[in-house]
């Protein structure tokens, strides 16, 4: 046991034996590096075990690894009990869970699968289903754990691992084969796969880490056919489908689990959970609603004006931190006739826009504004980007003035008998929809008329071309400079505009290791600030809220959703 | 006999409109269940046009319409396209929540608004009349989705006397049903009042009276019925207004009934599922209608007679 460890177990103690005061115990914390929010989980662990009660909340900025020791060390203060069915909120409608084929993976694909190798709460890549791995330039190796199988007996060997990676990788079948395109040939030597890319490929990591990189059975689905993942789900993870419904998806716990060598996993055996239910409450007060009145055990997202109230119910732990996802507005760089051809325009558009007003009055401090593509909570984030897209309306009025739109009569700018007036889509999320009616009037405010468009999902996408002259939309991925890099090349015209940060996207893919990745990450956020084919906005806190007899229960930074291995019930 | 026949046939003709109506308005709302379901930034076109053709979304709109018809007629009203289960299986799971609910707010509706209308005119001007008058017109002049959030945020959140959302427990159906029932228990208990009121003042109520009739039996074997005409009339309504109602409140309190799966499957475009729902309440809401015109005649002889005079 590590030193750190110790002092931690010793002061976890002295807090339960009641001969240190909260204060002291958070203060300790803070001193051993351990954020307010893993420091609350801890208390409520603390709490639960005393008798007493007690909550937390969390700055934007506490680190990924603060929630993961907490949860582990919650975990570790009490012995972990075995049963109960764990009731998680969810803030979408979930979808038959399937890597291959899905265009969006939700907080119950950590229970039925497993990747290869998974991301640590510090970001690092770690063993799952692989015991060990390499990069070696063009090759990477992974070496498959013996004596997998899954949920239905069949075995999980790395025959089928590579039938998997096959599938991941043909753009016919796979969701997301775009992100596979280095890759030239999988193949396995004994227990070990081997990765063939045609040139050095460290960015390998961000598409092997991702929900749509878990290992299934795919003899399991195909037999399924288009009932896998409805009513067959064959991974190798701790829990097994019990049933599925757009309302509400159970899992049961699979007795045969092998285990787990993950290493912050602090469970390796099978789950403590009986089950889970992750239950779709799309409504974000009624999140807030359900878990106060016990409904649910977790929830995601409670509405902003909600958090502080949370905060303050002492049978709750409220972590926070930034978000995977970034929040953007994008106006069409080949539309000549608005002028977004002109980077002046779009950086007055992004000039007049005011984050940080948005993020407190909308927010109530629970985003952070971003002035380039990716959150300021990301790993290789580039606080460069920050000297551009600052809010300057009279800035912004002025690199107008200059493209030559001048303010009309009606007070919207007009060039060539043209008037600045343009509509943007968006999705129907509440809180979306106040940003964006925020950003009309600050547009409105330098003579930009723009109007926003209420679209779902199903009207959203088919409208989503390279023609399309204006969206905002949030995306939430775990590898942010590939998202970044898909919505740039797809979603807008071909266009000499792009060549710098499109180089720099390829350097990106062509990185060899991290310090080549780090750079290049850095080239492509300074270039998208600098150059704006997309204008970022904002990030928004991921919030999660737990009643303090969830245990082990470990939202973090680096994953978008919590692993289940760890999670138990305390009586 | 005619009259029954022709009510049946007006049934049939409305089916059939409100088939071809549903049928067409979901299939020309802007976007498609292709793209709901597969990203079409990371679906190559083709991938995209073999999966339409599968799902039989590449014929004309008539065509799929034909086809879809002679499924039904059949007793095929497909697969969800979501939650890939036979529609029929989802909506015999999601009716059954959805008429327990109805039947809740409907026993509480007429099984309380009765009886209330009928005490409030029999004591014309006292405080239950005054009360019954004021709580009324309370519940009518608040919003159903207002009332729900004040019910959640006291009885639920504040309070923790009841859940406030799901369909765990026989608990969970009390603040729904309340919800669905204020507006038409009001709308009950004053058409039941004001006809009761009409009825007392009437002549026969007078000459019964005259004729030394006790008032216990005036009232409840004379009055009552009489003044139950537009009481069942307004039934009938009701339950269209109450399958109206019943989409607002099952999304709001998280009531798994045929309600939520409907704007469920509106805005996933899940076709199958939306067109069989819409097809079923509007099957509900013609049985509901033709019901209540032949339940009115049955009840009042002068409908019966003026029907006799104009055929």
């Amino acid at each position: 046991m590590s030193e750190d460890q110790q002092d931690l177990r010793k002061n976890i103690k002295a807090y339960t034996e009641g001969t240190l005061t909260r204060r002291s115990f958070l203060t300790k914390m803070a001193a051993m590096g351990v954020g307010a929010a893993a420091a609350g989980s801890l208390l409520a662990a603390c709490s639960s075990n005393s008798g007493g009660t007690s909550s937390s909340s969390a700055p934007a900025s506490d680190s990924a690894s603060a929630s993961a020791s907490a949860s582990a060390s919650a975990s570790a203060s009490a012995a972990p009990v075995s049963g109960g069915i764990f009731k998680e909120g969810y803030d979408r409608a979930p979808t038959p869970p399937d890597p291959v084929r899905n265009a969006w993976a939700d907080p119950d694909f950590n229970a039925f699968y497993e990747a290869l190798v998974v991301r640590d709460p510090q970001a690092a890549i770690v063993p799952a289903l692989a015991s060990a791995f390499a990069n070696n330039g063009t090759n990477w190796t992974f070496e498959l754990r013996d004596g997998l199988s899954f949920h239905s007996g069949a075995k999980c060997t790395p025959e089928i691992v590579v039938k998997d990676m096959n599938l991941f990788r043909d753009p016919n079948v796979g969701q997301n084969g775009i992100f596979w395109t280095p890759v030239t040939s999988i193949t396995n030597k004994g227990q070990q796969i081997i990765v063939a890319t045609a040139h050095p490929f460290a960015a390998f990591q961000e598409t092997i880490t991702t929900e749509y990189s878990y290992i299934l059975n795919p003899a399991a689905r195909e037999k399924a056919g288009d009932k896998y993942g409805a009513e067959v789900i064959d991974g190798t993870g701790p829990f097994e489908l019990d049933s599925f419904s757009t309302n509400e998806v159970k899992a049961k716990r699979w007795e045969s689990y092998p285990g787990s060598v993950t290493p912050f996993f602090s469970n390796k055996g099978k789950a403590y959970l009986d089950g889970i239910t992750w239950v779709s409450i799309t409504e974000a007060s009624q999140r807030a609603n359900e878990i106060e009145t016990s409904n649910v055990d977790a929830i995601k997202n409670p509405p902003p004006q909600d958090v502080d109230r949370l905060k303050g119910n002492a049978d709750l732990v409220v972590q926070e931190f930034q978000e995977l996802s970034n929040f953007f507005l994008s106006v069409n760089i080949g539309n000549k006739e608005l002028g977004f051809d002109d980077l002046r325009v779009r950086q007055a558009i992004s000039q007049a826009i005011d984050r940080e007003g948005i993020v407190q009055s909308i927010f109530l401090g629970h985003a952070a504004a971003t002035y380039g593509p990716v959150m300021p909570g990301y790993v290789w984030y580039n606080p460069a980007v920050e000297q551009y897209n600052q809010y300057n309306p009279d800035s912004a009025a002025k690199l107008l003035d200059d493209a030559g739109w001048k303010l009309g009569t009606d007070g919207v700018r007009e060039k060539g008998g043209k008037k600045l007036s343009f509509t943007t889509i968006q999705h129907p999320d509440t809180v979306e929809q106040q940003v964006m009616q925020a950003v009309v009037e600050m547009l409105k405010a330098v003579g930009i008329d723009m109007k926003a468009q209420v679209l779902d999902d199903a009207a959203f996408y088919p409208k989503l071309t390279p023609d399309l002259t204006s969206y905002a939309f949030k995306w939430l991925w775990s590898s942010p400079i590939d998202v970044v890099a898909l919505f740039i090349d797809f979603y807008q015209p071909k266009s000499p505009q792009l060549d710098e940060v499109n180089a720099a996207f390829a350097e990106w893919q062509n990185a060899a290791d991290t310090d080549g990745l780090k750079a290049a990450a850095f080239k492509v956020q300074e270039l998208v600030a600098k150059q704006l084919q997309i204008i970022p906005l904002y990030t928004p806190n991921t919030i999660w809220v737990n009643r303090n007899n969830v245990m082990g229960w470990a939202p973090n930074q680096a994953n978008l959703y919590p692993f289940y291995n760890d999670v138990w019930l305390a009586k | 006999m005619s009259y029954v026949i022709k009510r049946i046939g007006y049934a049939i003709l409305i089916m059939f409109l409100a088939s071809l109506v549903t049928f067409a308005a979901l299939r020309v709302a802007p976007g498609s269940a292709v793209t709901s379901i597969l990203d079409p930034a990371r679906t190559p076109p083709e991938v995209i046009e073999r999966y339409k053709e599968e799902l039989g979304l590449n014929l004309p709109i008539w065509q799929q319409y034909v086809n879809y018809m002679a499924n039904v007629l059949r007793g095929n009203f497909g697969t969800s396209l979501f939650d890939r289960r036979p529609v029929f299986d989802l909506i015999a799971d999601a009716a059954l929540y959805t008429v327990v609910l109805a039947f809740a707010a409907f026993v509480l509706a007429f099984g309380l608004g009765v009886p209330a209308g009928v005490i409030a005119a029999l004591n014309r001007g006292g405080w239950f009349d005054r009360v019954i008058r004021w709580v009324t017109s309370a519940f009518m002049s608040i919003p159903n989705f207002v009332l729900a959030l004040l019910l959640v945020a006291i009885l639920g959140v504040k309070m923790r006397f009841l859940p406030v959302s799901g369909a765990s427990g026989p608990a969970n159906l009390i603040l729904p049903a309340l919800v669905l029932a204020a507006d038409p228990w009001s709308l009950t208990t004053r058409v039941t009042r004001t006809a009761v009121v009409e009825q007392l003042g009437a002549d026969y109520t007078r000459t019964l009276r005259a004729r030394g009739v006790s008032r216990m039996r005036i009232n409840w074997r004379h009055v009552l019925r009489n003044a139950l005409t537009p009481v069942v009339s307004l039934g009938s309504v009701q339950i269209r207004t109450l399958l109206g109602y019943t989409l607002i409140v099952e999304v709001i309190f998280r009531w798994p009934g045929m309600g939520s799966q409907l704007v469920q499957a509106i805005l996933k475009r899940d076709y199958p599922v939306a067109s069989a729902l819409a097809l079923l309440l509007a099957l509900v809401v013609v049985i509901a209608s033709t019901v209540g015109d032949l339940l009115l005649r049955a009840v009042d002889p002068r409908i019966r007679s003026n029907q006799a005079v104009i055929s």
